[in-house]
């Protein structure tokens, strides 16, 4: 659905199906716009189920933020029931190149990227200007601003690893959603160990786990904030990799700050997890 | 990885207008004119003929850079009035005009902007041929600006001239992934 002008009686109401969404929002809207999250704070939007109230937070909404790649599949629904089938959408993923997903289709994770959210957030800003016009270059100005902070972080990720002999590291993850981060910083990663994240495994697939870990010959694993402590001591015992982690920015609480601050703790795992492989045993 | 078949799996996804191209230029052998009136890839989001395409990871971080840095370009135009030359561009730190901000592997192409009236080229070429080589073509519009990115793999040391295709010259399109153009 385009997102033609609308009526604003005060503030922009928009509404957000993922955390990265929130942040983008609050730092794109200042005053002008807010971010609603739709799920609620601790709920997982990979089986999140609305309640009546997330559906009346759905019909006080302006307009609401969709990733479209399959990381929300229950905002159509909610939106049906809320008889808002017609609230304007805000598709930041609309033109960015996309990695293909492990089980088909587009890799839904492009929100873990700086580049790739910097796109988003441009193209969000975008659309929140053509939504409220007379907002319209705060949004581009906020989104500007928030982009080049954005990029100072990559620039001192790109800085850090610098000069490092890459052809020494072998790298893997638990699921495919970190490939957009990785490529940006010129980094491969050898294989996908658990194509789902949030499932947890059995005893037989711990262990066949570590054995493609082994195979690939990885010398340092990116596993996930949240991830069950004793399946990834018992990876890391076994295979003999270095382990690191990482986090998709889901859950926990809603804040502007969120998405620079996850980012960066993602950047400085990396950066220190490839320094320590790099580094050898 | 070469692609034969055009249908390979990425480090990323996008789409070449192969078979577009090769329908404007046998078009241009009739009369380059309606190259301007073409159909082109990009321009309605589902060209015919078009092919997916494997990027290797360094062309794809140049190709987002490119996307993300259109609105720097469209800032410092607005600001100053001019089209920003690269200088300009890098001392924003902008990538892929920054080198730094790049990865080592993207890193390596000359740039070089040619503005012309309500329009901007910004090509990066190899000067030794072998690697891709990218253009990125802004152009003003009443409101805002539209983009266009190409680019010739293979590399070339020569900067595309007014209709790239002519010249072995792609333009790319994002690409949902491997399931087809998103409407």
């Amino acid at each position: 659905m385009s997102a033609l002008p609308v009526l604003l009686a005060a503030v922009l109401r928009v509404g957000v199906t993922l955390h990265p969404y929130y942040s983008w929002v609050s730092n794109v809207g200042g005053n002008a716009a807010i971010a609603i999250p739709i799920v609620p704070p601790g709920a997982d939007p990979h089986s999140f189920q609305p309640r009546p109230e997330d559906l009346a937070t759905v019909e006080s909404l302006d307009a609401v933020v969709e990733n479209g790649l399959g990381h929300d599949t229950f905002l159509e629904p909610m939106l049906k029931a809320a008889g808002r089938e017609r609230l304007p959408r805000l598709t930041p993923n609309k033109n960015v190149p996309l990695l293909p997903g492990a089980s088909g289709g587009a890799n839904s994770h492009s929100f873990l990227s700086i580049t790739a959210a910097s796109q988003q957030i441009q193209s969000l800003a975008k659309e929140l200007g053509r939504l409220d016009p007379v907002h319209a270059d705060l949004y581009a100005d906020n989104a500007r601003a928030y982009v080049k902070r954005l990029r100072s972080l990559l620039a001192d990720a790109l800085r850090r690893l610098e000069g490092k002999d890459l052809s020494r590291v072998r790298i893997a993850t638990v699921h495919d959603g970190y490939g957009y981060l990785f490529s940006e910083l010129g980094l491969r990663v050898d294989a996908v160990v658990q194509a789902r994240h949030g499932v947890e495994p059995s005893a037989r697939q711990l262990a066949d786990t570590i054995e493609r870990i082994k195979a690939a010959r990885v010398n340092l694993l990116f596993t996930e904030l949240g991830l069950e402590r004793s399946y990834v001591d018992t990876i890391e015992k076994e295979s003999g990799c270095r382990l690191r982690r990482l986090t998709h920015i889901a859950g926990g609480p809603y804040t502007p700050e969120r998405f620079e601050k996850d980012m960066k703790a993602n950047l400085d795992a990396i950066v220190d997890g490839v320094s320590a492989a790099e580094a050898g045993p | 990885m070469k692609s034969a078949g055009r249908r390979v799996r990425p480090p990323s996804a996008s789409r070449e207008a192969l078979g577009v191209g090769a329908a404007i230029a046998a078009v241009l052998l009739l009369g380059a004119v309606r190259v301007a009136t073409l159909p082109r890839a990009g321009s309605d989001g589902a060209p015919q003929g078009a092919a997916p395409l494997v990027l290797t990871a360094s062309d794809q971080v140049v190709y987002q850079s490119l996307l993300v840095a259109v609105d720097s370009v469209m800032s410092q135009r607005k600001r100053t009035g001019a089209w920003p030359d690269v200088p300009a561009l890098a001392g924003e730190e902008v990538p892929p005009f920054a080198p730094a901000l790049l990865p080592a592997a993207a890193r390596g192409l000359v740039w070089t902007a040619t503005a012309n009236g309500t329009a901007a080229d910004y090509a990066g070429v190899d000067p030794a041929g072998r690697r891709t080589a990218f253009l990125l073509r802004v152009k003003e519009r009443e409101k805002g600006a539209s983009a266009e990115v190409w680019f010739r793999k293979g590399g070339t040391a020569s900067v595309a001239g007014a209709y790239p295709v002519r010249e072995g010259w792609f333009e790319l399109v994002a690409l949902d992934g491997d399931t087809g153009p998103r409407p």
